[in-house]
């Protein structure tokens, strides 16, 4: 084989001096160039309608489905890559010299002059025969312009690309929401009602928390209106819904978390007496009115006053008595950078309670639409939940994770408590003391537990409901206390009305009798039976 | 000697033969061709046309073109293997005795008109099968070399079956190429009527000697193919058989035994004369599709399905040539 060594440029010079055989060199070195570049065109056109096809899908996919990456980032993403891809698949193949000299043969039809030639040129070494079918090849017509013979072109991927880039454009500017509304499908009444209550919930929780300035609030509201509103459409399914209202549920969830994690209140004291105060940091205190008026000097002395009252609610927030009693003292003497520093925590405190207030109802809201629509697992959704609002694994608990009880069906006792909440009525405050009516799961040690879950029946302000949790059996925390009840004058009221048999009111009568002198109950059988009544 | 007047001398020695043969004969390109193709790879043709074409004529202006013996044998079918390649006949000495010496018959020539060759017997067919293939004939214990250049002009009729003897397989194969006789359209058939109801025959000089005629064949053995378009030849003639990866549907179908390696052979050798004849020292993918028809239709035998559905050999090759693709995958144009 000849050891020419050509560095030619993009074009044939027919008139280059040498012989035949350097010539041939120099022609197939051009033609190569020419056909590796167009290869790297081709498949730049192939990497970039894949990439194209790629985006379309990821950008479908990121608007359908809740993604963390934003659809113009997925679909640059995947068409960059894939033109990567298709651009290094294709430099590395580069092409054979003889192959090249082959395609040029029958593009430029040389009746196999120049392949030939350089078959032999490049297999049978220096001879006579060689150098003549160079000069054959060479005299065959090979035009100066390589790219005659390997035209940059727009392939048959090249004239797919704009269709790819048609349905990408149409796949980030379509509304999805309405197609798939006016797709037909078999409306379910049931999924339609819940997206018409989500979405007033919706719309409503939108206006209270665009009023509170309460940017998470504001997020999720829209996220629920434009779900209610593809319920309320038809476009989903049950099925569908209910995968939705799942996904819902724990973004709300995340957001609730990241809400009190900002304002450090994930797991401590603090949150829990804020709730139990009804999601305010302390009942008739505006923290942010306060620094308000702060900030335009306008502080009073009732104001102050006002503090100093909540003192003990402020303490049980995390801020010390003492700390609160210093930055009065400073602000009365005239420096107010610690009362600010305190009121403006007090502040954020605040807004993270109120963005908790509406997260939960918000989540309250979906749950009642997973019950509505059949979801098994809204129930347990909502334990876990509520279970981990009641922090029952704090440290500060005293041992009352460690021997949680499984009640019979696997689940944790308590396994109502959420449903029990949601069917309290608006400010009413019930004492739940029946364990076997409020499973409140793991037990709540000798201490006793006070709940105050939150619900909201429809939109509006929401509910708080108050429950004791009792302590643990056989340890009570409390000195016992004498209590004498006078029970003679509602015995003999409740005996005239009612009708007992003659035989078991004597009994009664001298049972309640007994209990208002603070005796003990005689273990006295009713006449003619074995068992108390 | 350069390639280009070497190649330039040949390509005017025959111009010459075919002005010759023009002067005589009308029309006929592929067949002349075809014929000259088969003089300068040293094989035999095998011409079929119904009668009255100019068959016979053709190879006798062929003759007369060229400074070769001629020979002509009319095939019948008493026609005996001794009358095409010689006998014993008992002679007599000066001195008066007598001894067997051998009479040479008329294939003891370098041009060989064999016309009818279908009606002889296969007897007197296979007289011819050692002289065509090794240019020698063997009578007795005896074996006699015939003439350089030997060429045999095979004419056989494809109508009037009754009565003789389709060639055998191997018969066939000797051919080279078997080329067709096609009917002359109007133009051609009124210059075939002013040249042959006026004034006589015109002559024809013989303008190529027997060396020159050896020398053009060596110049056709000396065309290079290159290793991609022998493959390609290859896998045309490997299409040809029902059971190779290549075939088509329709051989799969309809052939029972494909084209020999003596087809492929063939060719490769008509398409290097193609190419002398085109003025290139090497192959091309159209020299040898142009060889594929005439090489290839006498060594495909059909099956008795494609016989009884009388399926033209010739559109199965130009389904094979179509569907063979070139080195990069593309079906040659």
């Amino acid at each position: 084989m000849s050891q020419v060594t050509v560095n030619p440029g993009f074009w044939i010079r027919h008139d280059d001096p040498g012989p035949a055989r350097e010539r041939l060199h120099k022609v197939v070195a051009v033609l190569t160039r020419a056909r590796r570049l167009q290869l790297l065109v081709d498949h730049g056109f192939g990497g970039l309608l894949v990439g194209l096809v790629l985006a379309t899908v990821a950008v479908l996919v990121a608007r359908l489905t809740p993604s963390p990456y934003p659809p113009w980032q997925l679909a640059s993403s995947a068409v960059i890559i894939a033109l990567a891809v298709a651009l290094l698949v294709g430099w590395r193949r580069c092409p054979d010299s003889l192959e090249v000299a082959i395609r040029a043969d029958v593009m430029l039809k040389l009746k196999q002059r120049l392949s030939t030639a350089w078959e032999f040129v490049t297999l049978h070494g220096d001879d006579q025969l060689v150098d003549r079918l160079a000069v054959q090849a060479v005299k065959a017509g090979v035009p100066a312009n390589p790219w005659r013979v390997f035209p940059l072109r727009v392939n048959r991927w090249g004239w797919l690309a704009p269709l790819a880039a048609t349905a990408l454009l149409l796949a980030s500017v379509i509304d999805l929401d309405r197609m798939q509304t006016q797709m037909p499908q078999a409306i379910d009444e049931r999924v339609v009602g819940e997206g018409r209550r989500l979405g007033e919930f919706g719309r409503a929780m939108q206006a209270r928390a665009e009023r509170d300035k309460l940017p998470r609030s504001a997020r999720q509201a829209v996220q629920l209106e434009r779900l209610g509103a593809r319920m309320q459409g038809g476009a989903l399914s049950r099925s569908q819904a209910l995968g939705q209202l799942r996904r819902m549920e724990e973004s709300l969830d995340e957001e609730r978390t990241q809400a009190l994690a900002e304002a450090k209140l994930t797991g401590s004291g603090a949150r829990r007496a804020a709730r139990a105060e009804g999601s305010h940091v302390a009942p008739g205190l505006n923290p942010g009115a306060l620094l308000e008026r702060m900030q335009r000097g306008a502080l009073d002395s009732d104001d102050i006053r006002a503090l100093a009252r909540r003192r003990d609610d402020l303490e049980r927030l995390g801020i010390p008595r003492r700390e609160l009693e210093n930055a009065l003292e400073r602000h009365r003497s005239g420096a107010d950078d610690a009362l600010r520093e305190m009121l403006e925590t007090l502040a954020q405190l605040d807004r993270a309670l109120k963005e908790d207030r509406e997260l939960s109802n918000a989540r309250e809201q979906v749950r009642r639409a997973q019950d509505s629509l059949g979801d098994a697992r809204a129930g347990m959704s909502a334990e876990r939940a509520q279970m981990a609002d009641m922090d029952w694994d704090e440290d500060e608990e005293r041992g009352v994770g460690g021997d949680a009880k499984a009640g019979t069906d696997g689940r944790p006792e308590g396994a109502t408590v959420g449903r029990a909440a949601r069917g309290g009525s608006q400010g009413d405050k019930s004492i739940a003391t029946g364990r076997e009516h409020s499973p409140l799961g793991p037990d709540p040690g000798p201490a006793g537990r006070v709940l105050a879950p939150q619900g909201q029946v429809r939109e509006g302000e929401s509910f708080t409901s108050q429950g004791q949790v009792l302590p643990r059996a056989g340890r009570p925390n409390v000195e016992s206390i004498e209590m004498k009840a006078e029970f003679a004058t509602q015995v003999e009221e409740v005996l005239s009305k009612d009708q007992y048999p003659a035989h078991y009111k004597e009994f009664v009568r001298r049972y309640f009798l007994n209990l208002s002198q603070g005796m003990q109950v005689p273990q006295a059988q009713p006449p003619g039976t074995r068992g108390a009544p | 000697m350069s390639d280009e007047p070497r190649l330039a001398l040949a390509r005017e020695r025959l111009d010459a033969v075919r002005r010759q043969i023009e002067r005589r004969i009308v029309g006929h390109h592929d067949l002349v061709n075809g014929i000259l193709a088969c003089l300068l790879s040293s094989g035999h043709v095998l011409l079929e046309g119904v009668p009255g074409l100019g068959k016979t004529l053709l190879v006798r202006t062929l003759s007369d073109a060229l400074h070769l013996d001629f020979a002509r044998i009319q095939f019948t079918p008493d026609l005996m293997p001794a009358d095409i390649i010689g006998t014993q006949v008992v002679s007599q000495d000066d001195e008066g005795r007598r001894h067997f010496q051998f009479q040479q018959g008329p294939v003891f020539t370098q041009l060989l008109l064999a016309d009818e060759i279908n009606r002889a017997t296969p007897k007197t067919q296979s007289a011819l099968l050692e002289a065509m293939e090794e240019k020698r004939v063997t009578v007795g214990r005896t074996g006699h070399a015939l003439q350089e250049p030997f060429m045999v002009l095979a004419t056989q009729n494809p109508i009037e079956m009754e009565g003789t003897y389709p060639l055998p397989e191997a018969q066939l194969d000797r051919f080279l190429l078997k080329l067709n006789a096609a009917y002359p359209d109007a133009g051609e058939l009124a210059q075939i009527v002013d040249r042959t109801t006026g004034a006589p025959m015109p002559a024809v000089d013989p303008v190529l000697s027997a060396g020159e005629l050896l020398e053009l064949r060596e110049l056709v053995r000396s065309v290079v193919i290159a290793g991609h378009v022998k493959d390609y030849a290859i896998r045309v003639v490997l299409a040809t058989h029902a059971r190779s990866a290549q075939a088509t549907p329709m051989v799969r179908r309809y052939v029972r035994h494909g084209a020999s390696p003596r087809g492929l052979q063939a060719m490769v050798l008509a398409a290097k004369a193609f190419a002398l004849f085109a003025g290139r020292i090497n192959v091309s993918f159209d020299d040898l599709t142009a060889a594929a028809l005439p090489a290839l239709r006498h060594r495909i035998l059909l099956n008795f399905e494609g016989e009884a559905e009388g399926i033209d050999v010739e559109d199965l090759i130009a389904e094979v040539v179509r569907e063979t693709p070139t080195v990069h995958g593309e079906a040659h144009a």
